[in-house]
């Protein structure tokens, strides 16, 4: 009797395990695709990146030479990489908090359901899905020295007597990219902060109705505090995603004047497709990465200071 | 009495400012393409004129004309490019997400946690930074300079995220449902087909959004890895003419209006699924 039950119970057992086998082997299959793509050009191209930085590599043959450190000795003497990292770090120290004011005064305008905040909304947003290269086109036109409407604008209501050319200086050609970048940018991170709004559940806001809280207190008390890790969130991307600049840089001022311009993925650029100096890129690359990888870990730090409602 | 007029009056003031600041920022919004519009559709010499004149007299699509036709119509073949990899991109995104995405929801493997975290933390890892090595490995297997190259690596960029969104499509349809399928004898496959894949229509609607928004729009990569200009999107080939025709604005923004215009259409009609697609990455 009981001898015949634990038989039984071993031919479920075996069954259950075939079971298993086939559904684990189904398992693989459906996710294998997806992994083998990430595996072979994702994966692999980010170790062969520190792996070529310690290469030469020859245009003409195509060979590999390790030169150990060099690559990482000439970035640490070459003044334009530096420059370019000096370009992008205030590139994104003004860009960060102008994209972060000008998205929180748009989020509070749209947060609430009143007609006509579709079509606010949508407008915000409508200049995030074009791309950079189109954004960077109409606004060099904009910034046009003689024909440009800035310059028509700003003449037409006094602010300057003689038309500027807003790409053609140092200073100026910085902050004209800014200008435009908070305009194309500016209504992505007023959807993220929105979705922080609109997590906070209504019963924090009527408690504090009923406590006889008022609006600005409200406001300071209950939505800004509860906001932060949606603000930390909105800007470790803004900030991620400003040391990555490229397209606009190159398409409104190519680098200029003097380097003036230059960001870091554009000199990497340069070295690795104009100059073919694979190696050199790799090294910057790395450098870039891990200087960015050490901020989204900055960034999960800050999160985690989350809480449940 | 006098308390209620004054706060009934004080509300119509705030709505009245509401809606004036609203109006100026709308207008703010939408000046520098409503100038660039108005640019593409201006005659040739009327571009160059002061003060500027903002509603063409006689409205033309003489621009458009011409860029259709320019260097033996290198835009159409940039516009057949872009087409190109787009749609290939996203129908294979779309493909191996949405397995991969179901996989990790719905089946039980060995490791299963420990891959998708590997899928996931890629997120984390600028793809800037490896378009050197890769380079490299395209180089190796011969596909530079095709179509292959751009749709596998616009593909490998897009897929963690997408995977993503797919996994929570599918993580929200009853476990029971499913389970009642099984039951019935119905294969994995068919489960997934016949009962599952009509249930994530959303999900599937914002990864084709994303990915197809990204690949048009996406500069660098494409820069890199068409280096003939017979390969070059959309965005290449503006880039090109905006360092090359530097006088031509009517031509110039006839090109910026007639590239984005695929985008822009898709965000009229499926707006939700792009604030949805956009904000999806930041909520890891």
């Amino acid at each position: 009797m009981t001898g015949n039950a634990s038989c039984r119970r071993a031919g479920a057992n075996r069954k259950s395990s075939r079971l298993k086998a086939r559904q684990a082997l189904e398992g693989f299959a459906f996710v294998a695709p997806a992994l083998i793509l990430t595996l072979v050009f994702f994966i692999y191209p980010l170790i062969n990146t520190v792996s070529l930085s310690f290469h030469d590599t020859n245009v003409v043959t195509g060979q590999m030479r390790n030169v150990g450190l060099k690559n990482y000795a000439n970035l640490l003497r070459d003044s334009v990489f530096w420059k370019a990292a000096k370009n992008t770090t205030v590139y994104t120290l003004i860009v960060t908090p102008l994209i972060f004011i000008a998205a929180f005064i748009l989020a509070l305008l749209v947060n609430k359901d009143r007609p006509g905040v579709v079509f606010f909304r949508s407008v915000y947003f409508l200049p995030v899905v074009v791309s950079f290269v189109t954004a960077s086109l109409i606004w060099k036109w904009m910034y046009n020295d003689l024909f440009g409407l800035i310059n028509y604008m700003l003449m037409r209501v006094g602010l300057i007597s003689r038309p500027v050319v807003w790409l053609g200086t140092e200073t100026s050609a910085m902050l004209s990219v800014i200008a435009m970048v908070v305009w194309k940018t500016a209504g992505y991170s007023m959807v993220i902060l929105l979705g922080g709004m609109k997590a906070i559940p209504n019963s924090v806001y009527e408690a504090a109705s009923i406590d006889g809280a008022s609006k600005w207190n409200t406001f300071w008390r209950i939505t800004f505090p509860l906001l932060r890790p949606t603000f930390a969130l909105a800007l470790v991307l803004s900030v991620i995603g400003s040391f990555l600049a490229f397209d606009h840089f190159y398409v409104m001022t190519q680098g200029g004047p003097a380097h003036a311009t230059e960001t870091i993925v554009m000199w990497i650029y340069r070295n690795s497709f104009g100059y073919f100096k694979l190696g050199y890129g790799s090294a910057m690359s790395v450098v870039l990465l891990a200087f960015l990888v050490l901020l989204s870990t900055l960034q999960l730090k800050i999160l985690r200071t989350d809480f449940e409602y | 009495m006098t308390t209620i007029i004054s706060s009934k009056t004080r509300k119509r003031i705030g709505t009245v400012a509401y809606y004036a600041v609203n109006v100026v920022l709308v207008i703010a919004f939408l000046v520098p393409f409503l100038w660039t519009l108005s640019t593409s559709l201006k005659p040739r010499d009327q571009v160059l004129t002061y003060p500027p004149r903002w509603i063409p007299r006689p409205l033309t699509f003489d621009n458009f004309r011409r860029l259709w036709n320019i260097q033996d119509g290198a835009y159409r073949r940039y516009t057949l490019n872009s087409l190109v990899v787009a749609c290939t991109t996203t129908l294979l995104v779309v493909t191996l997400s949405t397995m991969a995405g179901y996989g990790f929801s719905r089946m039980e493997f060995p490791g299963k946690a420990v891959l998708f975290t590997i899928l996931l933390s890629t997120m984390m890892i600028p793809y800037q930074s490896i378009l050197v090595p890769l380079f490299v490995v395209m180089k190796k297997l011969g596909l530079l300079n095709t179509y292959w190259s751009m749709t596998i690596i616009y593909s490998t960029f897009q897929l963690p995220l997408s995977t993503f969104i797919m996994r929570n499509a599918f993580d929200s349809i009853p476990k029971a449902l499913a389970e009642a399928a099984a039951l019935d004898g119905s294969s994995s496959l068919t489960t997934f087909r016949k009962i599952a894949l009509p249930l994530v229509g959303p999900g599937i609607a914002t990864v084709v959004v994303l990915v197809f928004m990204w690949s048009w729009n996406e500069f660098l990569t494409a820069l890199i890895f068409t280096t003939s200009q017979s390969l070059r999107t959309l965005p290449v080939g503006l880039s090109d003419f905006v360092a090359n025709y530097t006088i031509d604005w009517n031509l110039l923004c006839a090109g910026g209006i007639y590239s984005s215009l695929p985008v822009m259409i898709l965000f009229i009609f499926l707006q939700k699924y792009f604030v949805e697609a956009m904000t999806s990455g930041a909520v890891k």
